[in-house]
């Protein structure tokens, strides 16, 4: 039992780490946002209580703080890969990432969902045995929910029968690129999908109804591994038309897998 | 009944189940509502039918006399924070806090309720001010180099019959010389 799950929690944090390393060539870990002083916490309680606390501020404008914290995080992560067992480690690195999701989504000026994943993953992690059999499979329901919420939305709102939305969504999240980069290979294909709204739409419609395919997963795990490789696809149609990267998505795609992917000896692991 | 995933849960441990159920229970009520509240997240992105704007607005960064392309060459959380971060002051520069004018436009006479609250969730004029000097120590940041000069200008695009971007107008955001 101990062995799949070990295996497991460092696929998830190797995961994780390689997004950390990633946020560092990004600039946006703590130390690197400079004491930024513009915040967003919009009407979310929790950004509330965490700005009301003056949380974020106090953190990333005091360098050495900012400096800890960041240290602190990639710490935490290659603790719980070299000890996969820790729990005490888990929980570290979850409340320190849920002060650095706190930072990035208030002084980043947008409340992005691309790292939620990196806040709920971990989670299972945090239990022992059975319960984690339990938790990993809530993980596999969070999955399934966050894509058919989004297609019941999409649904309920009737986007999807306006012919224009596909060209109107690539056209507000692309015209920087395509003003900067009017000649590029990858500028030629998406005037292609602006010149041929038709086809744009049909990929558009095509992506809702995938996003709708994750229903099925409420019902049965029978079709687990075509809904696995739906969640592979989604997240690329997601960076193509609105310029918006949910790599991190695909940890949460892990629980698609039946636990018995992860043990070397094969023997399925499933709740009874 | 026995093969659902809540019922296992109640059957093994009732303070787990009573953490789904939760859980799942204030899930459903925050995506009824639209209101997000994090842990509960609400997964309405592009839902919204798209309304043809006026125009597209883009965000043109000369950095030392170079135009910086942020759309490509940069890791995609660097161009979040570079594009979003001039969208908000910009909105904040025309007509102050948008999330204040949201709340009291909502509120109405309850808004004396936030008003104890104000200085810590809300962006000060100060804070508005101080912003070109920390967007040029983030350019800094992202580009590696000493920043001379920076300047920000603000381009109005509209698409023509054939697809192709057309510039219609551009103002400067932010002009920024620190080489005195």
């Amino acid at each position: 039992m101990d062995q799949p799950v070990h295996f497991l929690c460092r696929l998830v944090f190797v995961f994780i780490l390689l997004d950390l390393i990633m946020s560092g060539f990004s600039n946006t870990l703590i130390h690197q946002l400079r004491s930024p002083v513009l915040i967003f916490p919009y009407v979310d309680p929790t950004f509330w209580i965490m700005h009301l606390l003056h949380i974020p501020g106090f953190i990333s404008s005091h360098p050495v703080i900012a400096w800890s914290l960041d240290i602190a995080l990639f710490a935490s992560c290659m603790g719980i890969i070299m000890y996969p067992g820790k729990k005490l480690l888990v929980g570290i690195f979850l409340l320190l990432y849920f002060v650095y999701y706190i930072i990035f989504n208030s002084f980043g000026a947008h409340h992005t969902h691309s790292l939620i994943p990196v806040l709920v993953a971990p989670v299972p992690f945090l239990f022992s045995k059975r319960s984690f059999l339990f938790c990993w499979e809530g993980l596999r329901y969070f999955l399934l929910f966050s894509y058919s919420a989004a297609f019941f939305w999409k649904l309920f709102r009737l986007s999807w029968l306006y012919k224009e939305q596909g060209v109107l969504v690539m056209k507000e999240n692309l015209t920087p690129y395509l003003y900067f980069n009017p000649h590029s290979f990858l500028s030629e294909i998406y005037f292609y999908f602006l010149d041929h709204p038709g086809f744009t739409q049909f990929f558009l419609i095509s992506g809702f109804v995938l996003e709708g395919t994750f229903i099925i997963g409420f019902f049965t795990k029978k079709y687990d591994r075509y809904l696995f490789i739906i969640s592979l696809l989604l997240p690329f149609g997601f960076w193509f038309f609105a310029d918006a990267v949910f790599v991190e998505q695909l940890i949460l795609s892990l629980t698609l897998l039946p636990l018995s992917v992860y043990s070397f000896n094969k023997k399925p692991v499933s709740i009874k | 009944m026995k093969r659902l995933f809540l019922y296992k849960v109640y059957c093994y441990n009732k303070k787990l189940f009573l953490f789904f159920a939760f859980f799942a229970f204030v899930t459903i009520i925050c995506n009824l509502t639209g209101n997000e509240i994090t842990p509960f997240y609400v997964w309405g992105m592009y839902s919204q039918k798209e309304k043809p704007p006026e125009y597209y607005q883009i965000y043109k960064i000369t950095v030392n006399d170079k135009i910086l392309d942020y759309s490509t060459g940069f890791f995609p959380a660097n161009h979040f924070f570079l594009q979003s971060s001039l969208s908000y002051y910009l909105e904040m520069k025309e007509n102050g806090d948008p999330l204040k004018l949201f709340l009291q436009k909502k509120m109405g006479s309850k808004y004396f309720y936030v008003l104890p609250y104000e200085s810590s969730v809300f962006n000060s004029s100060q804070n508005i001010e101080k912003f070109p000097g920390w967007y040029k120590k983030y350019l800094e940041q992202t580009t590696g180099q000493e920043i001379k000069s920076y300047k920000v200008e603000v381009l109005k695009a509209i698409y023509d019959n054939r697809n192709r971007i057309d510039i219609i107008h551009s103002e400067t955001l932010i002009n920024g010389d620190y080489q005195k």
